[in-house]
């Protein structure tokens, strides 16, 4: 039993303060007044500590005994009644020991994170798999039509026959053969990219600034390599997962969309190098010369320069010395065959000659 | 009652620690990563019961009495709203193909749209507002007496929507009336147990030519000004602030101390990458428990508790979901 001679008691209905002589025993902790009457009567399993004393401030307990009353403790008279509380919650206990418990959680949470970053991308190599081949395509053409809203595609007829005729020479090869669809946009900046769903969008740029008919097909080579391996879709997948992870953390949509994509960059340098690999087997596999890629990324080494080191991590393809020298270790064809003729390079070059606005996206319902 | 018939001053002090704000700050956003976010009611819930409880008045401890269920369940309940704002804010209904009756083409049509949303979920902050302060004074105890604040969170949001938008239309010009108003209808409805508190001022003239000035130096200083006309608002505001009868409130700030506060403020968030935060908030609540105070004749142990059930938490799950903070 133990005895306190005065602790401070709000009854929880005035603002009075009743000084108490509490009496610490089981199974109830009892207040007496000055004139012997009892205030208050409180089971210990009643009891809760509603603020912890610190700081020469008193402890405040309450009870459900009296949802509204209030008792004050000073230090010293907590601790003679702190052994008959009941335990505190597990919340209450984590937050007593919090910077232990962070180090833990943090650790734990480390894990989580590098497990799953670890883990993204077999998963997604197989989840890709099982994706809908329509569902891909539908949202690579509303991808293509938003992306191109603003230009226009080239349409000459005898040029699109000699890029397709480029993309036939490779994916004649393939069992089974990929849907490949692709579109020359009139935009000046040399470049082209892939879409899930099989689609790729060239530029007009890239045609004007190839060489010859070679470079051009080493570079579709290439682009068709990221659609063999479905490097889109693995993408999607792997970002999105990873935006569910992140959205605990930041609490925002668009942040944690942004570390994913931040996090894949690694993962994009790799494909590069699988779709160069994939794109120069299968200019070989049409007897074609892979120089012709070779040739591209040497005239853009010429005329761009390299990128320091110190940024590669946030380079989202690999030095292009590296994939020059990685085309030159590769058997060369004793008789490579161009995959056009004189006619046909010049028809693709010509392309851009009839033009058209390209299609709008068809499901406008998206806000931004 | 004004400020000159001090009476007894009764004195603000906060108690709390830095290291505890970061301890459960930092926990709890650890456990609600584990949890994907469903702790966050605790955690703060948590931060609140340690900074309330931290805070005294006349060395007598606030307390807070909310749950972090009570704020579960309060999101519980109003996340259907908040479903569809995000979906009507996200998508642009009027652009569903099958259901293009109105056949979309002209911009000014999306423009007027844009502008009724936005007016919309303005609207539904304030609601928030009200609300989440009804709740948190619900929650407020000093000495086992809770706070109470009665009124209509829709009546609150119509009159500083309509404030805001004469504002605007004046060009600042009726700041000062609009500010009195708003504090005159907060206050009028607020109480402490069965202690009402009421608002004794009315007159705008008083805040006239400070606001002025701030709105004439608003440019060069780059809207800096603002604070020397807070710091004059607040004073004008808190010394016709009445708790009961006999009991008014005192603010001793200038708007220097008020710039200096947000300012230093501004750059720890920008250094540390918002890892400063609770430093901020630390740093709020010495510098407001070191200028308000309380003074007056009144006695204080007079105060009884209201017969008033206190209200559910939804409005403050609500606030919290719209304007993202801590607190």
């Amino acid at each position: 039993m133990a005895a306190i001679d005065m602790a401070r008691y709000f009854d929880g209905q005035t603002a009075i303060p009743h000084h108490l002589k509490l009496v610490a025993q089981t199974p109830v902790l009892t207040g007496i007044d000055a004139d012997g009457a009892i205030l208050l009567r409180w089971p210990w399993d009643q009891i809760s500590i509603l603020a912890p004393e610190q700081k020469g401030l008193p402890a405040i307990l309450g009870s459900t005994t009296s949802p509204a009353a209030r008792l004050h403790l000073s230090a010293a008279d907590f601790i003679a009644i702190k052994d008959y509380l009941p335990q505190p919650s597990l919340i209450s206990r984590i937050h007593d020991k919090a910077w232990r418990w962070a180090a833990i959680l943090t650790a734990v949470i480390a894990l989580i994170v590098t497990a799953v970053y670890m883990a993204a991308p077999p998963i997604a190599v197989i989840a890709a798999d099982y994706v809908p081949e329509r569902w891909v395509r539908s949202l690579g053409l509303e991808l293509r039509a938003i992306l191109l809203a603003d230009h226009d595609i080239c349409t000459e007829a005898t040029g699109i026959a000699a890029m397709d005729k480029i993309i036939a020479s490779f994916s004649s090869n393939l069992d089974p053969a990929p849907k490949i669809t692709a579109m020359i946009v009139q935009e000046k900046n040399v470049n082209a990219f892939v879409l899930p769903g099989g689609l790729i969008v060239i530029n007009s740029g890239l045609i004007t600034y190839a060489g010859d008919a070679d470079e051009v097909a080493g570079v579709v080579a290439h682009e068709i390599g990221h659609i063999i391996e479905r490097h889109s879709t693995r993408n999607l997948i792997r970002i999105a997962g990873w935006s569910l992870v992140f959205l605990p953390l930041f609490r925002d949509l668009n942040t944690a969309t942004l570390t994913a994509l931040l996090l894949s960059l690694n993962y994009s340098v790799d494909q590069e190098r699988e779709a160069d690999r994939v794109g120069v087997a299968l200019i070989l596999g049409a007897d074609g010369d892979p120089h012709g890629l070779k040739d591209m990324f040497a005239r853009i080494l010429a005329d761009e320069g390299k990128a320091p080191e110190f940024f590669s991590y946030f380079a989202t393809h690999p030095p292009l010395s590296e994939r020059i020298a990685a085309i030159d270790q590769k058997a060369q064809p004793e008789s490579p065959q161009s995959p056009l003729s004189e006619a046909e390079w010049s028809a693709l070059r010509s392309v851009c000659n009839v033009t058209k606005p390209a299609p709008l996206p068809s499901a406008k319902w998206f806000h931004h | 009652m004004s400020q000159d018939d001090t009476g007894k001053i009764h004195h603000f002090n906060y108690y709390g620690r830095l290291s505890y704000l970061y301890a459960i700050i930092i926990l709890t956003v650890l456990i609600s990563i584990i949890t994907l976010g469903v702790y966050i009611f605790w955690g703060r819930t948590k931060l609140r019961r340690y900074i309330s409880s931290n805070f005294t008045l006349d060395d007598e401890r606030f307390e807070y009495t909310g749950t972090g269920y009570e704020l579960f369940i309060g999101f519980l309940k109003i996340f259907p709203i908040i479903l569809l704002i995000f979906i009507i804010s996200e998508y642009n209904l009027l652009y569903i193909s099958e259901y293009d009756l109105l056949n979309i083409t002209e911009n000014y049509i999306t423009i007027i749209y844009e502008i009724l949303l936005v007016i919309t979920l303005y609207y539904l902050y304030l609601i928030s507002v009200y609300s989440a302060l009804r709740y948190r004074l619900s929650r407020l105890t000093w000495r086992g007496i809770r706070g109470q604040l009665r009124g209509s969170a829709f009546y609150y949001a119509r009159l500083v929507f309509v404030r805001f938008v004469l504002n605007l239309i004046s060009l600042g010009l009726v700041i000062p009336n609009s500010d009195i108003k708003i504090h005159r209808y907060r206050l009028n409805n607020a109480s402490f147990g069965n202690v009402a508190c009421s608002f004794s001022g009315g007159d705008p003239r008083a805040l006239r030519a400070s606001n002025i000035k701030t709105l004439l130096l608003a440019i060069p200083t780059l809207t800096l000004s603002r604070f020397w006309y807070r710091a004059a608002r607040d004073r004008y505001l808190y010394a016709r602030t009445l708790i009961g009868p006999d009991l008014a409130m005192r603010t001793t700030y200038t708007g220097g101390n008020l710039l200096r506060l947000y300012l230093v403020n501004f750059l720890i968030l920008i250094f540390t990458l918002g890892l400063g935060y609770p430093i901020a908030l630390h740093r709020v609540m010495k510098f407001y428990a070191r200028h308000i105070s309380i003074c007056g004749t009144g006695d204080m142990t007079i105060i009884t508790q209201s017969d008033t059930l206190p209200g559910g938490a939804g409005g403050d799950s609500f606030n919290s979901a719209l304007d993202g903070g801590f607190i």
